[in-house]
């Protein structure tokens, strides 16, 4: 994922701190979008845009924990780092339970917040490589034919040729035939390759 | 004459209530008047004629003419003229108690006995009640877990029971010497003499009093007692209230009591001051947050600033420096804003009485006060007006003041760890003026140009936010906060308050 595409979302109430995130990203060549509150940022918020999320846990309206969950409803890709003040590593354990990326403690220590947001932007790009290919294998999935599905599931179940071709009432070789039909579309080569990339989907 | 006294005499028999019956010398049933009848379930014509020792259970039954003839031989009689308590047998067989007494007579030299018999049951069965219940008192007065003691009207103990002994820590044989007076607390003594007296009176019938006694060992037991009166009958025929005749006291020792309530009452003191302080601390995190923020963003700014002179972008690095120069002087400006900050956080202004907020505080401070040897002294003016303000913050004010004092003079003599609070009406400006005045090292100079100062303190451990805040408390109230040095010693702590124009108290 390109760089340049990438963008640092920073939503804090507190103007300075806002601003003074806006430069610090900046400076180092990364592109970063404020917000005020974290009601605006959903307002405009495109889980298509790469990038990374910084909030303050404290905020009036929706706190950074509620923007979490709303994240998480969402099924945004872009990592979220929770920012907390003095007194506040109560809430930032339980965010961080509930799968933030990463909380930082104001004010930050030196590179700390840089090194954090340049990790939370390739845990982006690892996220969208693999939604892609999620999608990319349902696509492959949609591709089959309802037979060829058939097969393919009573594979998954560790069924043997022998016995799908007399479940389904079909010859052996008729099978065999589906069966390699069928790993060629999803580009598998083996049983094992076929069952995670089925589990993938599912999950 | 004859006829006409033995017709009397029959009618006496016959109309007898208690039995009648002679035996001859022999012990043969001669005369069974009907009251016997009654008595013995037998008709007179079943028992004439037979021995008397039908009427008998056994053994007498066998050995009643051994008893004849011993007292025909010896003259001895155990029963004869005395009467004596005996048992008899009715006619079903059922064996019942009487009283009988017994004369002689002689008729034509032939020897007679008569007896005169009442069926006692009745009254054996109310004795028998009365000694259970008598039984049962005593063991109840015993074993009572509560000390129990009977008096006479002049207060003497005539008996007591095993608790009371306990809680008084005296024998029995000890207390049966000693009055109620001997035992009471001194400071006690006048209150339980009236009640008595009162009760004496008849003006109650018992009562319930607190009060404390001196035990053998010296200590002071509190216990609650009631105390009741028993009344002599005027006469045993009539139910009629005559003389007091002693007095029946219950003591329950409450020492342990008094003692739980304490601890209650200390501990709920400490709750509330851990709330006040409390209070404090969340105020003070309050301030440590928006130190934080411009903090914080001075930090990004500085290392963006940093990269720009790595990029030798001067524009973007001079507007940085303006940034950093402007959140500085924000942080800097957290505590002129302290003012507005406190206002901020849900001033609730209520009228409030002075006098008694102060009593409160000085109950919250009560522990630290105790703990370091301290008095405070009250000289609350009366009748002051009431104020506008958030009590909460007063009280904080209050209570700031009054552990700067109690800082300042800890080290000082006994004679100087003594605070002094007071309160006072200026009518000219119309407005209340609290003071709390220390005996302590006094405020020097150099001390006394930063006092007010955010962060400035001259405690070991402290942020130096107390009379910051303090001051900004009372100035966002409309009042004022200094102090004076004392002619003798110390400092004292002034604030005004503007008083509620529509109420006065």
């Amino acid at each position: 994922m390109n760089k340049d595409q990438q963008i640092v979302f920073i939503i804090d109430d507190d103007e300075d701190v806002r601003d003074s995130l806006v430069e610090l990203v900046t400076s180092i060549g990364l592109n970063a979008r404020a917000y005020e509150s974290a009601n605006k940022f959903l307002s405009e918020f495109d889980k298509n845009a790469p990038g990374c999320i910084l909030a303050d846990v404290r905020m009036p309206g929706l706190s950074g924990i509620e923007l979490q969950y709303k994240l998480i409803e969402l099924h945004a890709p872009q990592p979220l780092i929770i920012i907390t003040g003095h007194g506040d590593i109560t809430m930032a354990v339980q965010a961080m339970k509930d799968g933030a990326f990463e909380f930082l403690q104001k004010p930050f220590r030196d590179q700390d917040i840089l090194d954090c947001i340049i990790k939370a932007l390739e845990q982006d790009t690892t996220n969208r490589i693999k939604i892609t290919k999620q999608d990319e294998t349902q696509e492959r999935i949609k591709s089959l034919t309802s037979r060829e599905r058939e097969v393919i599931d009573k594979v998954i179940e560790g069924k043997s040729n022998k016995i799908i071709a007399r479940e389904l009432g079909i010859s052996n070789r008729t099978v065999e035939i589906h069966r390699s039909h069928a790993m060629e579309k999803l580009d598998v080569r083996s049983v094992t390759e076929l069952v995670k990339i089925m589990l993938s989907i599912q999950s | 004459m004859k006829l006409a006294s033995e017709a009397r005499l029959q009618a006496i028999v016959e109309s007898s209530i208690e039995a009648i019956i002679t035996i001859d010398g022999s012990g043969i049933i001669q005369m069974f008047n009907p009251a016997a009848e009654k008595i013995f379930s037998y008709k007179s014509s079943e028992v004439i004629g037979k021995n008397i020792s039908l009427l008998m259970p056994t053994p007498h039954q066998q050995k009643h003419d051994t008893y004849i003839k011993n007292y025909q031989t010896s003259g001895n009689a155990k029963i004869m003229g005395i009467g004596r308590e005996l048992t008899a047998v009715r006619k079903n067989g059922t064996i019942f108690p009487i009283w009988i007494s017994l004369t002689e007579f002689y008729e034509e030299d032939k020897q007679y006995f008569t007896g005169f018999i009442q069926d006692i049951t009745e009254f054996k069965q109310a004795q028998e009640a009365l000694r259970l219940r008598e039984e049962v008192f005593e063991l109840i007065f015993e074993n009572a877990p509560t000390g129990v003691a009977v008096l006479d009207i002049e207060g003497n103990y005539t008996n007591v029971n095993p608790s009371l002994c306990d809680i008084l820590g005296y024998s029995k044989p000890e207390l049966l010497k000693l009055s109620y007076k001997d035992i009471t607390y001194p400071e006690d003594l006048e209150i339980s003499d009236e009640y008595l007296h009162k009760l004496l009176k008849g003006d109650f019938s018992g009562f319930y009093l607190d009060k404390r006694y001196i035990r053998k060992d010296k200590k002071v037991v509190n216990v609650m007692l009631n105390v009741a009166i028993v009344h002599e009958n005027v006469s045993l025929a009539h139910d009629e209230k005559g003389d007091p005749a002693f007095l029946i006291s219950h003591v329950l020792d409450v020492s342990d009591k008094i003692a739980i309530e304490k601890k209650l009452k200390i501990q709920q003191e400490q709750l509330a001051h851990r709330d006040r302080v409390s209070i404090m601390g969340e105020m003070a995190a309050g301030i440590a947050h928006e130190i934080n923020q411009p903090l914080t963003a001075i930090e990004s700014y500085s290392q963006a600033a940093q990269r720009r002179i790595e990029a030798n972008d001067i524009d973007k690095l001079q507007e940085l420096l303006e940034k950093i120069s402007k959140a500085s002087r924000r942080a800097g400006n957290v505590i002129t804003h302290l003012q507005a900050m406190v206002k901020r956080d849900t001033q609730q202004h209520d009228q409030i009485k002075i006098n008694k907020l102060i009593e409160e505080v000085v109950k919250l401070a009560e522990i630290d006060v105790l703990a370091n040897e301290f008095k405070i002294k009250h000289e609350l003016a009366a009748k002051l007006p009431l104020v506008m303000a958030d009590a909460i913050q007063i009280q904080q004010v209050v209570l700031n003041l009054v552990r700067n004092a109690m800082d300042a003079a800890k080290q000082e003599a006994e004679e100087n760890r003594q605070i002094t609070i007071s309160t006072s009406f200026l009518a000219d400006q119309n407005r209340i003026q609290v003071s709390v005045k220390d005996h302590g090292k006094g405020i020097d100079e150099k001390t006394a140009e930063q006092l007010f100062n955010p962060f400035f303190t001259t405690k070991l451990s402290g942020m130096g936010m107390g009379l910051a805040v303090c001051q900004s408390i009372i100035q966002s109230h409309g009042g004022r906060l200094w102090f004076t040095h004392n002619e003798d010693k110390g400092a004292t702590f002034h604030f005004t308050l503007p008083t509620s124009l529509s109420q006065n108290e």
